[in-house]
């Protein structure tokens, strides 16, 4: 038997937010010393990188966010994660386990979901599609050591 | 234990015979159906398929002869007829026999079915692996044509067909049957969305008749010999012979045709000739990878499909996998989970979230992590998957996997409990 087959994603490309001008944490104020007491409550930020959300540049976001999130010391693991289910949305990421789903981020989103891992407030437009029954799901698989293998 | 008495309608030459070839064939009544048929309408013939209660031997086991009619009754002067020859069920090798041994009665099914449905095009869609299969069904176009049992005006009588053989991927969902559409299209060999179904919008938009390989070579006895002959061997929900295939562990293994219902533990220990290693049988997949497992104390169950469903099983497409007393279900758990993981086409967003999240799951617990609270999670994950894929392969490895958690916890509770398999030295 072979393996599965293989899509012919369309390739696309993303830069750095800092080669497109976007800026640093350190620069909107959320450098070393710059968490509120909510990042408490978020341990992991899982990313999905399975086909589609890789082929929309998942892979490039969460090495972002790990490179960010390290440089301010944060204590929040960047994980890759196998599939939330909700393939036509993504790239996807669940904040585990204070339960934020993000859905079609954009590279350009990064650093909104990294004030909010640091302690901000949630990227609202970000959340509105999600589907609470597949969320609580996900979750529940999590909550019962999925995050832990 | 006795065996149970069959008539051969598809292996005619016994076991191990070669290719039936042409003269063969007709001598033992090939393609007097034909015809016969020619002589009368298409309607005879659906109405005997319908009356033989035929069911699809491809493993869903819908009845054919509604389908024709389906296919039939569509509006249009285009229509197709597709034999599925895909075989990727892992372990089942009775469409090659079919394909290799009796290319003759596969062909004198096809053109008798696209008769029915007033198909003026049809293909065989054959494993690429089947070398052999491909060129005797090539040579039996070419030896039907020169008789005049294809081509235009056959037998003098309006109908006209052509056939046309297709090599297929091996891919497991190439072998669905709105995949092989794709493939004949010249597109990707993946799932349509459906309905429609493909007996109103199949090939190229038309009404197609796609039924596996197996399915119609039974056709020509049928219409030969009628419905109530037919109905003289198997059971009354689904009447006839099968081909099933018994595995490497068993003493005899290769593709056996019994009546529909032969009790399990007779086709393992009669015709098999019993497990070669002389090891209890500790459980067994009836119908391939997406089937339930049975308990070795099941063992009496009559092969059809109520009593395997009632089981938490299916009759698939009767390839049978053994799993002996010293073997772990856990591994063989594992590789069912992996094998849906790597071989989801991805186009369904729940059937990749749901064959990946297995994948994980069995993975960590074959390794010796995980805990049992997650292998719980498979049933809730398959019961939100369910319905949510295009095609059938979302919903299974949900019985393969939750059969086993339930009829063998303790192999589970050893690998996560000590880290290690209980059959493995030193586990």
């Amino acid at each position: 038997m072979s393996g599965a087959i293989i899509f012919e994603h369309e390739k696309v490309g993303f830069r750095r937010k800092q080669e497109c001008g976007q800026p640093t944490l350190t620069e909107v104020g959320l450098g070393a010393g710059g968490h509120m007491a909510r990042s408490k409550e978020i341990e992991k930020c899982l990313v999905c990188t399975n086909v589609d959300c890789a082929s929309r540049g998942s892979p490039a976001m969460l090495e972002q966010l790990k490179q960010d999130l390290a440089a301010v010391g944060s204590p929040v693991e960047v994980k890759s994660y196998l599939c939330f289910g909700a393939c036509q949305d993504g790239p996807n990421m669940v904040l585990y386990p204070e339960g934020t789903w993000y859905m079609g981020v954009q590279h350009s989103d990064i650093p909104e979901i990294e004030q909010h891992i640091l302690g901000g407030e949630p990227v609202a437009r970000l959340t509105e599609r999600v589907d609470p029954s597949l969320r609580d799901l996900i979750l529940e698989i999590l909550e019962s050591g999925m995050v832990d293998i | 234990m006795a065996a149970s008495t069959v008539e051969p309608i598809l292996l005619t030459k016994g076991p191990g015979a070669t290719r039936q070839t042409l003269a063969e064939y007709v001598a033992e009544g090939g393609y007097e159906a034909l015809k016969g048929t020619l002589a009368g309408s298409p309607q005879d013939v659906l109405d005997v398929i319908v009356a033989s209660g035929l069911r699809g031997r491809g493993g869903a086991g819908f009845p054919t002869g509604q389908k024709w009619t389906f296919a039939a009754k569509e509006p249009g002067d285009t229509k197709y007829v597709v034999a599925n020859g895909g075989e990727d069920e892992p372990g089942s090798l009775k469409d090659r026999v079919v394909m290799e041994s009796y290319p003759h009665k596969l062909l004198e099914g096809v053109i008798l079915a696209a008769y029915a449905v007033g198909a003026g095009e049809a293909y065989l869609y054959v494993n690429s692996l089947y070398v052999q299969a491909l060129a005797q069904l090539e040579n039996a176009i070419v030896e039907a044509t020169d008789e005049g049992y294809l081509g235009e005006w056959i037998g003098g009588s309006a109908f006209s067909l052509s056939v046309k053989v297709q090599p297929a991927p091996q891919e497991y969902v190439a072998g669905e049957d709105t995949a092989a559409l794709e493939l004949i299209e010249g597109k990707k060999p993946l799932p349509r969305e459906k309905p429609p179904f493909p007996t109103a919008a199949g090939l190229f938009g038309k009404p197609t008749a796609v039924n596996n390989v197996e399915t119609f070579a039974y056709v020509p006895s049928i219409v030969r010999r009628g419905a109530d002959w037919f109905r003289g061997q198997g059971t009354a929900d689904n009447p006839g012979t099968m081909l099933f295939t018994l595995p490497a562990n068993v003493r005899r293994p290769g593709v056996v045709e019994l009546p529909v219902g032969v009790p399990l533990n007779e086709l393992i220990e009669v015709h098999g000739g019993g497990v070669a290693s002389g090891k209890a049988v500790k459980a067994v997949l009836p119908g391939g990878p997406s089937s339930g497992f049975l308990s070795g104390d099941d063992l009496d169950i009559a092969m059809d499909r109520q009593p395997l469903i009632e089981k938490g099983s299916a009759l698939g497409c009767g390839v049978l996998r053994i799993v002996e007393e010293d073997q772990c279900i856990v591994e063989v758990a594992d590789e069912i989970a992996q094998f849906f993981a790597t071989e989801s086409c991805g186009q369904c967003p729940a059937c990749v979230m749901e064959t990946s999240t297995f994948g994980k799951i069995l993975g960590a617990v074959q390794k010796g992590a995980g805990n049992l609270q997650l292998l719980e999670q498979i049933a809730k994950v398959g019961a939100f998957a369910r319905g949510k894929g295009f095609c059938s392969l979302i919903s299974m490895p949900v019985p393969p996997l939750t059969s086993a958690i339930r009829l063998f916890p303790d192999d589970f509770a050893y690998h996560i409990e000590n880290h290690a398999c209980r059959y493995q030295a030193g586990g």
